[in-house]
């Protein structure tokens, strides 16, 4: 079939026929069938490649145009092949003189080359021009659309484009003005005469009788009036121009025209517009406007006032009568594209003004009470957006209209309305008094609202802390739970009002706090419900962690803080920057700086950020600092209180890189080691554990070639004359007196080098058996966080009687069971311990169970632990600061390391 | 720069093959700018100027004084009509050429020096048109109708005439170009052009009784029927006795009684039996208008002038018109109904005569409000546009302000337990306020009944329901889920309903409390401080609703012996269904007609806006009172002519020529700059000449006409 189609084709080419029309639906089939070999297609496209050559001016080529973009696009790897093809038939066609054909296949061209990334078509500036000036509109249309793809220069383009704004046909027209707002980009254009020229006869075209013309002259205007106030002496007076040639277009009769007008007026920017100009795009009363137009006019004769009167009073005169309320028109329009487009617009303008975007508050408020959804809808997302950037500040004669969509019948509206009230600014009291009322009422017509309505509750009382403070303690007595032997279920109320309490004290200005504390503990009873509602700001443990908090330390803690430093971690809102894309808000924690009680332990949110995270870790080793010396002034128990507080604030961290871990952990070991000596600190092995100590850190010194400081060195000789003075423990005291703890600050990156060890099914209890004389297996699982290769591990093993220590060299290179990720090992092995005791511990034998054989007995380990020996792989910074610290566990050692 | 965007036109068009490189075209344009194009056309002036020194005696008598605007002048042109073989393109729009010539500095607005301002007929001598066109016929081809602005005065120098423009059977070429009439015999020649005669019979410089009288062209129109509400005696109906001849059709624009309340009564009278153009609902409701105020006159003891069989009769005749449905009323006239918003049904009403065309707003409305549309028309040429002028001064606001305090008013007091009387007309307004509370009340979920009383606006609400095509695009939008003008809240009542306990919502008739259920609701109710009265934002003089508009009033004779004492919460509704001054000139603006004819309006108002449309437009704009005629010249004519082909070749290229103009056009602003504005302008509207004769004409290339000028001066 396909040789005889081919063959068919071919023959007609041959007797040089010209292509008929049957023949092209064969060579269609051919190309639209997948299963076509190639070489026939490649036949298929020289025969239709030819006939363009030959055909004259049959309208048949058209066809064969069309079948090559099919080949081009069926067979991409044809396409460089059609492209070269029409590339020579256009040349031909254009030495022909068949112009209206050359510009078809010009497009068909252009069409390729932007789907197949052919190479462009590098036409001729001449050969474009004089194709422009032909007669055919068609061939017009098809250049000027595809104009920017063909090489041409930028002024070449311009003085086209422009040229054909003039032309009769509407399309071309417009065709020349797309072109115009392409060329716009290109910022090749500098001369203000030309710009100038471009822009008027744009403003020109916005009276055409065509609706395509006049949206595409909207483009041009903006996009060159954009260009001439960057380019204009005068500028104050060229950017309201273009703003008011704007205004006036958006009453067009056209939908698309009015939608086209205010996108374009979204494009204005700050210093384009004044802002009297701006405030008369949102009111038809022109009263203001009236005076300064009589100011202008009087002004205009006089030298010395043109500056003042830059706004010619013609200008004005026509903002006047067709500009003003430009942006009232449009969010009153009877078509919802219009409306979104105002909308859309007023949300780029409102950041050029606040008195502007005070009054498009008051009319997108107004605008609530549309009877349609999607207007309704509309408003409220722009509300919203400038909400978030904290523009909307209703007034009181507003609450009703915009309470009443937190009423309203629609669940879409109630949601957008309770959204925006999370971010918006109540002028007054009574306008929180009755939101929140609005907000209860609707709880009691929509219980499915709940939970988000307990989430609004909180923004708002977080907002307005001081009004959520006043209402919570107008409603204190309605909230005592009453058990007079009825208990209430309907407890929505009660809830609310408790979500509210509990936002007062987190409020952002700090001024909600005179919240009765047993109120916290009523809280908790609806944990349940409440931290439902709150889900996106905090978990259940935290909110718990917090009303206990809350509930207790009010009394205790508020004697000693005072009054004027705000205790509570802050949460911030930081709503996203693009309202548009994402609809939600990411939270981050910041404890407050001066706080001296981390008591409420709001768990952090999206601590993805490492720097944050050692920020708060550095301020907690701060407040360490502090406590040390608060320790030192005998309050002993309320600093180990605190510093207990600080440690569980500490572990509560669940650190997400192995950075902020290696930190965390350091934290941690740093806080319990300090609360260890705080206790502890004058026990009677004080001596042996301080040589101890010493000379451990005089060895890590020598490792880092770092000097001892003065302290260790003093340390050090006490230690020496301790031996010999019976009043070492005075001088010991007065060494601790001396001592004051850094401030340590946690800088880099901490990694935090351990390995823990396990003996399977091994206790004190469960002793592992063994036939004296021989080796026993000691079954081993050890796990290595970031121990690299090189660095080398023994495992040393002592007997319970702690005769007996045996080494073993650890390869983890040979004995590695997983890998996991962030330098994780596993390894299991059995270790060999040789030379078990002949005799065992009478005392032991109780736990050898009865019907073994007597020579079976049990191996109790009295010490496990892993001992690293390389240690110089470990780069050390400029502090070179190393603290190594060991402590014991029975079946379990780590080995610590930091690096900083 | 300054020839940097310049094209030899002749090179680039006619010779793509040897076309130049654009240096080359620039330079050889730089060297031709000024003197080529517009040379030629300069010499073309002077020797069509020389060539024909006596002209007609009539047109001696004209100021004969060379004007450089007109002889070097662009002239503009402007579609004709849509050719129908090729529909992807339409008919070209080429706005006025901002030549380097024009001497046109003076500030003026873009819509003035579009449309240069036509003269008035009967001010200006007509220009007279000598033949010359015999000897052309041996090259005379093809046929075209062109189209041409009547010269103003100053253009009516003895040879040409500044503006023409075309469209074609084939509209492979549109262009604008000169005019010229070349007389070579002596012959004066008086075209038969036709004017628009207006005659206002009601409505002028007042409001009621709208009624307008319109002659185009020989083909006479009556614009609305209606009567006036303020008067009980003949003043009540138009004068039909100054009509001086007969109707060719009458139009309704909308059923209010102003409108539509003398139709039944003229055509009883006068023995009207021609058609009658209305649009469906107008149809629908008019004759439940006028029979409700039929009863109500003769329950008054007042004298109706027409029975219920004389509205039927009236009815019969009415032809039905859609929106954007042009209709032939014969072979001269044609009609076309746009939509007008203000009420369900309103239209605007165009109208073409031959050359002559008008459009007839009616009332109307240009922002949408709850249940209408904005006023839709297209970009018509117009002659002449009659306007109402209702509110020809104010200014309104948001309505979505107004609506926010009349809501609130409302839900404050139902919530507080009190009545809420709205008195108000049993149609549109209280449809609109229906939509309104009953969309309210569904959002915010309010259970306080809503009563309306009349048996009018019962039936009245099935034809909204019907009629969904004719309202805005938000109802029609949610039509698919919920039929607006199905009240959920709404419901009818009798008159029972004052004396129920608790709070509710009543509209009552009638609008104004001078009557009816809402004066009894009033009487009732008005002594307690709870309730609400809701007063329409316009009040006649003497009702009770004027007098608690008037002031803060506590107590009122609500009749000679019986008074009241007002304690009531009074809120003045601010809602209309007319449009605002702003209304009136973007319509005017958009539509830039010759002409402009105010009525249905207060005089001051309606002089001040005239004065405003005069001065920012430019338009002649005539505030005529009841009884007066207005006579408005057709400032277009549309030619036959011959065209040569040199002509159609030099029409079908694009022809432009950039330049820089050393005055500013007074666009936008007055430019300062040394570095002048680019302009753009085409020659292909400067390249052609149209000869005019009185019965044929002829439409050639500048070079041709040259030459046969040339050939002519030989012997």
């Amino acid at each position: 079939m396909e040789q005889q189609v081919r063959s068919v084709c071919e023959l007609s080419l041959d007797a040089e026929k010209p292509l008929c029309l049957q023949f092209m639906a064969s060579m269609r089939s051919l190309i639209v069938n997948p299963h076509t070999s190639n070489s026939t297609i490649s036949s298929t496209l020289e025969i239709l490649i030819r006939s363009l050559q030959h055909a004259g001016d049959s309208p048949l080529r058209h066809h064969a145009l069309k079948l090559l973009d099919d080949i081009a696009s069926l067979r991409p790897s044809l396409s460089t092949a059609v492209f070269d093809g029409l590339r020579s038939s256009f040349y031909s066609s254009l030495s022909a003189g068949s112009s209206t054909f050359a510009s078809e296949i010009l497009a068909t061209l252009a069409s390729l080359s932007d789907k197949h990334g052919n190479p462009e078509i590098e036409l001729d500036d001449r050969i474009f021009v004089s194709l422009c000036f032909l007669p055919s509109v068609t061939g017009r249309l098809q250049l000027l659309t595809n104009a920017e793809r063909l090489g041409i220069g930028a002024s070449v383009l311009f003085t086209v484009f422009f040229g054909l704004t003039k032309d009769p046909y509407p399309y071309v027209r417009k065709a020349a003005l797309d072109g115009l707002a392409g060329l716009s980009r290109c910022n090749e254009f500098e001369d203000v005469g030309l710009i100038e020229g471009c822009f008027r006869r744009a403003v020109e075209l916005l009276r055409d009788a065509e609706d395509c013309v006049r949206s595409a002259a909207v483009r041009v205007v903006i996009e060159w009036g954009t260009m001439l106030f960057a380019a204009h002496k005068e500028k104050d007076t060229m950017g309201n121009v273009v703003f008011i040639q704007l205004c006036c277009v958006v009453r067009d009769m056209s939908v698309e025209v009015r939608v086209e007008a205010f996108k374009a007026l979204g494009k204005v920017t700050e210093s384009m517009v004044s802002e009297e100009i701006l405030l008369q795009s949102l009111s038809k009363i022109t009263g203001a406007l009236e005076k300064k137009i009589a100011q202008a006019k009087s002004s205009e004769g006089k030298k010395e006032n043109r500056s003042q009167a830059q706004l010619t009073s013609r200008v004005l005169q026509m903002f006047a009568s067709n500009g003003a309320g430009a942006f009232l028109h449009g969010l009153e329009d009877e078509f919802h594209e219009v409306v979104k487009s105002a909308c859309c617009s007023l949300r780029k303008l409102v950041h050029l003004s606040a008195e502007f975007a005070a009054q498009a508050s008051n009319l997108l408020i107004n605008m609530l009470n549309d009877h349609t959804v999607a207007v309704r809808l509309e408003a409220l997302e722009t509300l919203h957006y400038m909400a978030g950037h904290g523009l909307v500040n209703v007034q009181k004669e507003q609450m009703h209209m915009f309470l009443g969509t937190l009423a309203d019948k629609s669940d879409i509206i109630r949601y957008a309305a309770r959204r925006t009230f999370r971010s918006v600014k109540l002028s007054e009291v009574d306008c929180f008094r009755s939101s929140v009322s609005s907000l209860l009422k609707n709880l009691e017509v929509h219980p499915q609202d709940e939970a988000d309505t307990f989430s609004v509750l909180f923004h708002l009382g977080r907002n307005h802390g001081n009004f959520a403070s006043q209402v919570i303690n107008d409603v204190c007595d309605q909230l005592e739970p009453v058990f007079e032997g009825t208990l209430s279920l309907d407890s929505a109320n009660t809830a609310a009002y408790l979500v509210l309490s509990i936002s007062a004290p987190l409020s952002k200005d700090h001024r909600g706090k005179h919240i009765p504390p047993h109120l916290y503990s009523f809280a908790v009873t609806h944990i349940g419900r409440i931290s439902l509602g709150l889900g996106d700001i905090m978990d259940q443990t935290t909110l718990l962690t917090y009303l206990t908090e809350k509930s207790i330390s009010a009394s205790s803690v508020a004697e000693c803080i005072p009054e004027e430093h705000p205790r509570s971690p802050v949460v911030h809102d930081i709503p996203s920057q693009d309202d548009n894309k994402s609809n939600t808000t990411s939270w981050q924690l910041v404890p407050c700086e001066s706080s001296g009680n981390i008591a409420a332990t709001i768990v952090s949110y999206n601590q993805n950020d490492d720097t944050d995270i050692l920020k708060y870790l550095n301020l907690i080793l701060g407040r360490v600092r502090d406590i040390w010396l608060f320790g030192k002034s005998s309050c002993n128990s309320e600093a180990l209180r605190t510093l207990s507080a600080c440690k569980e604030e500490v572990s509560m961290y669940r650190p997400n890189s192995p950075e902020s871990s290696g930190a965390c952990a350091f934290t941690l070991h740093y806080v319990q080691v300090l609360a260890k000596g705080n206790v502890s600190c004058w026990g009677t092995t004080l001596t042996t554990r301080l040589s101890a100590t010493i000379s451990q850190v005089e060895s890590l010194l020598q490792e880092g070639s770092m000097e001892p400081s003065s302290f260790v060195t003093q340390v050090k000789q006490t230690l020496n004359q301790a031996g010999i003075l019976s009043t070492a423990p005075l001088f010991f005291k007065k060494l601790a007196d001396t001592f004051s703890l850094g401030q340590f600050t946690l800088r880099s990156k901490i990694t935090h080098v351990s390995a823990e060890l396990v003996i399977p099914g091994y206790d004190s209890h469960h002793p592992l058996p063994f036939i004296p004389g021989l080796p026993v297996a000691i079954p081993v699982d050890i796990t290595l966080h970031n121990i690299s290769s090189e660095g080398r591990l023994w495992l040393s093993l002592t007997s319970d009687d702690g005769q007996l220590t045996q080494v073993l060299f650890l390869d983890p290179n040979l004995q590695v069971v997983s890998v996991g990720a962030k330098m994780k090992k596993k390894i299991s092995m059995p270790a060999p311990f040789y030379g078990p005791p002949k005799v065992l511990n009478s005392a032991r034998r109780e736990y050898i169970p009865r019907g073994l054989s007597d020579n079976i007995a049990k191996l109790a380990i009295r010490r496990a632990r892993l001992q690293p020996r390389e240690t110089r792989n470990c780069p050390s910074t400029e502090l070179g600061r190393c603290l190594g610290l060991l402590f014991k566990n029975w079946a379990l050692q780590e080995c610590w390391y930091y690096w900083i | 720069m300054e020839d940097g965007y310049s094209f030899p036109p002749a090179i680039l068009a006619h010779s793509p093959a040897a076309c130049l490189p654009p240096t080359a075209a620039r330079n050889s344009l730089a060297a031709s700018a000024p003197s080529g194009r517009t040379g030629s056309l300069r010499r073309l002036a002077k020797l069509s100027h020389d060539r024909i020194p006596s002209f007609s005696s009539s047109a001696e008598q004209q100021p004969a004084e060379p004007s450089p605007a007109a002889t070097t002048s662009a002239v503009a042109a402007a579609p004709s009509f849509r050719p129908n073989s090729l529909p992807h393109v339409s008919p070209p729009l080429i706005r006025p050429l901002v030549s380097n010539q024009v001497p046109n500095s003076s500030p003026s607005l873009p819509a003035r020096r579009i449309d240069p301002t036509p003269r008035r007929l009967d001010s200006s001598p007509r220009p007279c048109l000598n033949t010359s066109l015999d000897r052309f016929s041996s090259d005379i081809k093809n046929e075209e109708v062109f189209r041409y602005d009547w010269p103003d005065k100053r253009a009516t120098s003895r040879n040409h005439v500044g503006k023409w423009l075309s469209g074609g059977k084939d509209s492979s070429f549109v262009c604008g170009g000169w005019l010229l009439f070349l007389p070579l015999k002596n012959q004066t020649v008086t075209p038969a052009i036709m004017g628009i005669d207006c005659l206002v019979l009601g409505a002028g410089q007042e409001v009621g009784k709208s009624c307008v009288v319109v002659t185009i062209n020989g083909k006479r129109i009556m614009f609305d029927c209606g009567m006036h509400m303020g008067h009980h005696d003949d003043k009540r109906y138009p004068d039909f006795a100054l009509i001086d001849g007969p109707l060719d059709c009458v139009i309704i624009t909308h059923f209010h009684l102003d409108h539509i309340g003398a139709l039944p009564y003229f055509t009883k009278e006068y023995s009207y039996n021609g058609p009658i153009y209305m649009t469906y609902p107008t149809k629908a409701l008019a004759p439940l208008m006028l029979e409700d105020f039929m009863k109500v006159t003769v329950g008054r003891g007042g004298e109706e002038k027409f029975t219920t069989d004389d509205i039927s009769e009236c009815m019969k005749k009415v032809t039905l018109v859609d929106l954007k449905q042009t209709i032939q009323v014969d072979k001269d006239l044609q009609i076309r109904a746009y939509y007008a918003g203000h009420v369900l049904g309103a239209a605007m009403f165009y109208a073409k005569v031959g050359d002559g065309s008008m459009l007839y707003t009616g009332d109307y409305n240009m922002t949408p409000d709850r249940h209408l549309g904005a006023a839709q028309i297209d970009r018509l040429e117009l002659d002449l546009v009659i306007s109402e002028s209702t509110y020809a001064t104010t200014v309104r606001d948001s309505r979505y302000a107004r609506e926010r305090e009349f809501l609130q008013a409302v839900h404050e007091c139902v919530e507080g337990g009190g009545k809420v009387l709205v008195p108000t007309f049993a149609l549109g307004r209280a449809q609109e306020l229906f939509i309104l509370l009953d969309d309210y009340w569904e959002r915010m979920n309010l259970k306080v009944p809503i009563y309306f009383s009349s048996g009018l606006t019962k039936q009245a609400n099935i034809y909204y329901k019907t009629f969904m095509s004719w309202t805005n695009q938000k109802i029609k939008d949610t039509y698919a889920m919920h039929n607006a003008f199905n009240f959920k809240h709404v419901v009818s009542s009798d008159r029972s309903v004052i004396n129920t306990v608790g709070p509710c919502v009543l509209f009552a008739t009638s609008g104004m409390l001078s009557g009816g259920l809402s004066l009894e609701a009033f009487k009732k109710w008005a002594p307690f401080k709870e309730n609400l009265v809701t007063l329409p934002g316009y009040c006649v003089a003497g009702t009770i609703g004027h007098k608690l508009v008037a002031g803060k009033r506590t107590s009122i004779y609500v009749d000679s012996d019986s008074q009241i004492d007002v304690r009531c919460n009074i809120h003045q509704l601010a809602f209309s269904a007319h449009t605002d001054s702003k209304g009136i000139m973007n319509l005017l603006k958009f539509l830039s007609p010759k002409h402009v004819m105010l009525v249905h309006g207060e005089r001051p108002g309606m002089f001040r806006l005239k004065d405003k449309i005069k001065s920012e437009m430019g338009i002649e704009c005539d505030v005529p009172a009841n009884g007066e005629t207005v006579k408005i010249p057709c400032a277009t004519l549309h030619v036959k002519a011959q065209t040569s082909d040199a002509f159609v070749k030099s029409c079908q290229s694009s022809n432009f020529r950039l330049s820089r103009c050393s005055t500013s056009s007074g666009l936008v602003v007055a430019s300062t700059d040394p570095c002048s504005p680019l302009l753009v302008s085409d020659d292909r509207v400067g390249e052609a000449v149209l000869l005019l004769d009185q019965s044929k004409a002829k439409a050639m290339h500048q070079d041709e006409l040259q030459l046969l000028m040339s050939v002519e001066e030989k012997p």
